[in-house]
């Protein structure tokens, strides 16, 4: 049995959700018509020129701070070259010795514990066009320029990670992070958020440590296939220790691409194959200066962060984990629960209706949290209606739909349909011995031994109130008449 | 002199290839500048700092704001290949594919 | 008055006392342009006079009747090719932008059109501007007006040409290590290269960015005061222009030398420089000093070192901006290989010339892990040194003074194969572009055998003004 531990170190791309590209005014959005978002600068026309979006610079700002990192007071780019057909310019507008962000971390919570992945560096640059490759007879491929020039953040972890799950749980934490600062929508199919993943094993031998080849492990395009991806390298370069012995000073770095179809990583580039890059400062883009003040602006904007306010929904309210976890991935989703929930005794069940019910409501309607009128005191005042035994759940839900579509007081819907629960034990025992005369072979089968005769007798017995008969109260009323006969 | 695997991977990176009857021309041509340089080694630049001056402050930079991209038409105007909406090149062949072919 | 001879004051004159209309100006021009293509040797200023060069005057001669005439209405200019004119074919004298039709202007030339001026034509350059004699074009050598047999000097060679030789009046240059001044000279013109940032890059192709700055070319200083007035100043497309204002500066005040002090480096001025061209030197600055100017010889040793800094900084950044001339988008492409690599590789052999490919070469090897260090950081490190020099030479120092060129015009043909020696006839005007700073070179006269003679003036920082009214004075006094 060989000892191993596992060593992983991340590198996210995020796409920014700007209005406009990185370096030039185009719109920036997800597909469409190909071809129809670009100008000279994206398309690295002779004689264009790069203007940085002042945008892209403050989501950068503000991505770091929430990771933890400190802030440059003066940033640059620099040109990363390379020659690919996606790429017009023959070099990419990246950042390489002073990246906007640098040294942070993010906590995650490994088998019931909490680790710390620290961050090296968070860096802007652009995103390149799409080859397409149609398997046509034209002898052609296709470049849509769309996507070029999307502002990127890069961010590159620290080889702190221990396990195929740890590095799942770090890039869920960043989107988490970049989902509740609404700069990314981090769709992992549609590449707004994608993760190449560094790993090798480092394997105790006879009081020796061996570090096998590092593969940077890309193409993962979901969690699934992220963990699949990272699980399937752990095999297979402890199989080739195992075989060959090859360690990280033989090989160095190699490139694997994981096939989502075969679950298995494919050797795109050995170490030989490298590029070099030759970076150099971008020309065209004068460096830029960060002011405190702008820092600090930011970092008060940001708030409390979805694993800390999770943390404290728990423990302030009492909810539970994946309530939470829900109520947390949204500030205004957040504070609209802790305007219903705050004072009350059953924190819990405000929690499930606005989860439940008012989730599903706004989902249906295709409206965000943020567009919702209804005011987040009367889901309190519908469950303190539910708790006080003056409707019932399922009347409530009548109530629920009325109050959205009115959007009026529940107290009022209540009032006004004359929905509340009878609670009355007299008017209740007219209504169930009513029922208990109109069907006699009902009662009889409840006495020959038929228990499912019994609920049809309480069915009976809401259907004549229209649900509002409090069922605790009838329930007992009706066992009282069965029995006393 | 530069040699030939320096010569090899400047061209490869270069994306460039120079004639076997010109190359040694191309290499002594080159090779007088590069030796041209070497006068710059002897200066003392230990004291040279970052020009902090040059850089701007955000006000400077471009607000978020739309602009009107090119049409197809345009983009026809100028493209080697356009087809369909797309810069249409000869299909990608890489290197490794085509060896494996 | 003759119309090709004369300066674009007088033309503005004539057309503003309605004496002449555009389309007879572009018309003239047009003439003797064609008068020259008939030549056995024609000068091959322009790369092509522009067919729609006449319905722009004719315009022109419209917007002017309907009384709302711009500041440049119906005044020609003649266009280095590498500047983007929408709709105009824009090749930078290669072949691998050969058919290429700008779909977008150049923020210079915006400006000029919205103030009336009618673009002649493109002028011969060398290959994306690299060059010091105008021989690297695929459309080949532009000759000197003084000495056919001769170069123009580069790389806007054909811009000088045709300006000395009164097919434009004025012209636009590129400048990245003397493009403009040197040709200038050659041809016995003036020729002025901004500060950086005076006027925009945007739509100038792009060869060394940190270097790179359109200039203009004429035969009085007040010329080029007057399209600079319209040209310069901030463009928010351009991150790296400057924000300055030229709009006040035609016509050129009087200057008041007296007082005033200039510097002659050693270094750019003696050793190497031809006897002539300091014999011209001295006239000059004897008659500064007549004029009540002190001028010293000085030394700045990191003056040698600009050549070196320069070569590896301007392909370092060419080297990258050329990427995209890749047969994928727009040019040409060679199609007869198999791979990705072969396309690449193909179009790029094929469509560069050779002195491309060498700076390319060098860009990228300097550039390269390993070499980085030693030559494209130092190259930086001293080129900061450089510019801290120049500008405490500043506070001392109203100019400096220096020939434009250490040589004469050469013969066509005589150093093309040899490329250190052209680099190093760059020897007095790189610093400039190094230390961002205007410099104007200014026609002193011919030498014995009939080749113009040129000097440099440099001042500080966008003090492009202070440069042209000095030049006025001498131009008056010189009638050169």
């Amino acid at each position: 049995m060989v000892k191993y531990s596992v060593v992983i170190g991340c590198e996210v791309h995020v796409q920014l959700l700007t209005k406009t590209k990185a370096f030039c005014s185009c719109e920036n959005r997800f597909g469409g018509i190909p071809n129809t978002r670009v100008c000279p600068v994206c398309l690295g026309l002779p004689g264009a020129l790069p203007v940085v979006n002042r945008a892209m610079v403050e989501y950068a700002i503000k991505a770091g701070l929430a990771l933890n990192c400190k802030v440059a007071s003066v940033t640059k780019f620099d040109r990363k070259n390379y020659m690919y057909p996606d790429l017009p310019k023959g070099y990419q507008i990246s950042q390489y010795d002073i990246p906007i962000c640098y040294e942070g971390y993010l906590d995650i919570e490994s088998d019931g514990s909490t680790r710390r992945v620290r961050i090296r560096r968070l860096h802007m640059e652009e995103d390149a066009g799409k080859n397409i490759h149609l398997e046509d007879d034209s002898g052609l491929s296709y470049v849509d320029f769309n996507r070029c020039g999307t502002p990127l953040l890069e961010i590159v972890s620290e080889p702190d990670i221990t396990s195929p799950e740890e590095a799942v749980s770090y890039v869920q934490g960043l989107k988490e992070i970049m989902l509740y600062l609404e700069i990314s929508d981090c769709n992992m199919e549609e590449g707004s958020l994608r993760c190449d993943a560094n790993i090798n094993l480092h394997i105790e031998e006879g009081g020796e440590v061996f570090e096998t080849p590092i593969a940077e492990v890309k193409n993962m395009n979901s969690f699934k296939a992220m963990k699949n991806a990272l699980h399937y390298e752990v095999e297979r370069q402890l199989k080739e220790w195992r075989e060959h012995r090859y360690t990280l000073k033989d090989f160095g770095k190699i490139t694997r691409g994981y096939d989502d179809r075969t679950g298995k990583t494919i050797l795109q580039r050995s170490k030989e194959e490298e590029s070099d890059y030759r970076y150099f400062p971008e020309p065209d883009l004068k460096p830029i200066l960060i002011p405190e003040e702008l820092i600090r602006e930011i970092r008060q904007s940001i708030g409390e962060l979805p694993r800390e306010k999770r943390k404290r929904l728990i423990s302030e309210y009492g909810i539970t984990e994946k309530d939470a976890k829900i109520l947390s991935s949204s500030v205004a989703l957040s504070a609209y629960f802790e305007r219903a929930a705050k004072g009350y005794r059953e924190p819990r069940k405000i929690a499930n209706w606005v989860i439940t019910e008012l989730g599903g409501f706004l989902n249906s309607e295709g409206i965000s949290i943020e567009e919702c009128n209804l005011p987040p005191v009367y889901i309190r005042k519908l469950v303190e209606l539910i708790d006080g035994g003056k409707i019932s759940g399922k009347i409530a839900k009548d109530v629920f739909a009325e109050m959205t579509r009115t959007n009026s007081n529940p107290e009022e819907i209540v009032r006004r349909k004359g929905l509340s629960q009878i609670t009355d034990r007299e008017e209740l025992q007219r209504v169930v011995k009513g029922v208990v005369e109109g069907n006699p072979k009902s009662v009889a089968d409840f006495k020959g031994g038929k228990d499912h005769a019994f609920k049809f007798l309480m069915g009976q017995i809401m259907k004549v109130t229209r649900g509002r008969a409090n069922p605790r109260i009838a329930r007992d009323i009706l066992k009282e008449m069965l029995e006393d006969d | 002199m530069i040699d030939d695997k320096t010569l090899e991977s400047i061209l490869f990176m270069s994306k460039l290839d120079v004639d076997e009857n010109v190359r040694e021309k191309f290499r002594s041509q080159i090779d007088s500048v590069i030796t041209y340089f070497e006068i710059l080694k002897e200066v003392d630049t230990e004291s040279v700092t970052s020009s902090a001056e040059e850089a701007v402050g955000m006000d400077e930079l471009r607000m978020d704001e739309k602009k009107e991209s090119f049409s197809t038409a345009i983009l026809k105007s100028f493209a080697i290949h356009f087809m369909d909406g797309y810069f249409a090149v000869p299909r990608i062949i890489e290197k490794r594919k085509a060896e494996e072919k | 008055m003759n119309i090709i001879e004369a300066p674009l004051s007088e033309l503005k004159e004539m057309l503003d006392n309605g004496d002449i209309s555009a389309v007879e100006i572009v018309r003239a021009f047009r003439e003797n342009y064609e008068r020259d293509e008939r030549e056995e040797l024609p000068l091959n200023g322009y790369i092509e006079f522009f067919d729609d060069a006449e319905k722009a005057a004719q315009k022109s001669d419209q917007v002017r009747e309907s009384g709302d005439p711009g500041i440049l209405e119906g005044l020609p200019i003649a266009v280095k090719d590498n500047i983007l004119i929408s709709g105009h074919e824009v090749t930078c004298g290669s072949a691998i932008l050969e058919g290429f039709k700008a779909p977008y202007s150049s923020t210079v030339v915006e400006r000029l059109r919205a103030e009336g001026m009618i673009f002649l034509g493109r002028t011969n350059m060398d290959e994306f501007a690299m060059g010091s004699t105008c021989e690297y074009s695929v459309y080949g050598p532009s000759r000197n007006p003084y000495e056919r047999n001769h170069v123009t000097g580069g790389s806007s060679g054909g811009s000088a040409c045709v300006v000395s030789a009164a097919q434009a009046p004025v012209a636009l240059g590129s400048e990245t290590g003397g493009s403009v001044r040197l040709p200038a000279s050659f041809c016995g013109i003036y020729g002025l290269k901004p500060t950086y940032g005076s006027l925009s890059r945007y739509g100038l192709v792009a060869f060394g960015s940190s270097l790179d700055q359109i200039g203009i070319l004429g035969r009085v200083p007040d010329d080029i005061a007057l399209v600079l007035s319209v040209a310069g100043g901030y463009d928010p497309n351009d991150s790296t222009s400057a924000n300055v204002d030229f709009s006040g500066i035609y016509p050129l005040k009087r200057m008041k030398l007296k007082g005033k002090r200039v510097a002659i480096p050693v270094e750019i001025s003696e050793e190497g420089v031809d006897e002539e061209i300091r014999g011209k030197i001295k006239v000059f600055s004897d008659w500064l000093t007549g004029m009540g100017v002190t001028v010293e010889k000085i030394s700045l040793p990191v003056l040698k070192l600009s050549v070196a800094i320069y070569y590896i900084i301007a392909p370092a950044e060419a080297s990258s901006n050329l990427s995209r001339f890749d047969g994928i988008k727009y040019g040409f492409r060679d199609t007869t290989g198999e791979t990705l690599e072969d396309l690449y590789v193909r179009t790029r052999t094929r469509g560069f010339g050779e002195e491309v490919k060498r700076r390319i070469f060098i860009g990228n090897y300097v550039l390269s892990s390993g070499y980085y260090d030693e030559y494209y950081k130092k190259a930086m490190e001293v080129r900061r040194l450089l510019k801290g020099r120049i500008s405490e030479l500043f506070t001392k120092y109203d100019f400096i003074l220096s020939p434009t060129s250490p040589v004469l015009p050469f013969r066509i043909g005589e150093k093309v194969d040899d490329p250190l020696s052209l680099y190093l006839t760059d020897i007095c005007t790189t610093f400039a572009n190094l230390a961002s700073i205007p410099a104007l070179s200014v026609p002193l006269g011919l030498s014995k055998k009939g080749l113009p003679i040129g000097l440099q003036i440099a001042g500080n920082m966008f003090e492009e003004e202070k440069l042209l009214r000095v030049a006025k004075l001498w131009h008056e006094e010189s009638n050169f």
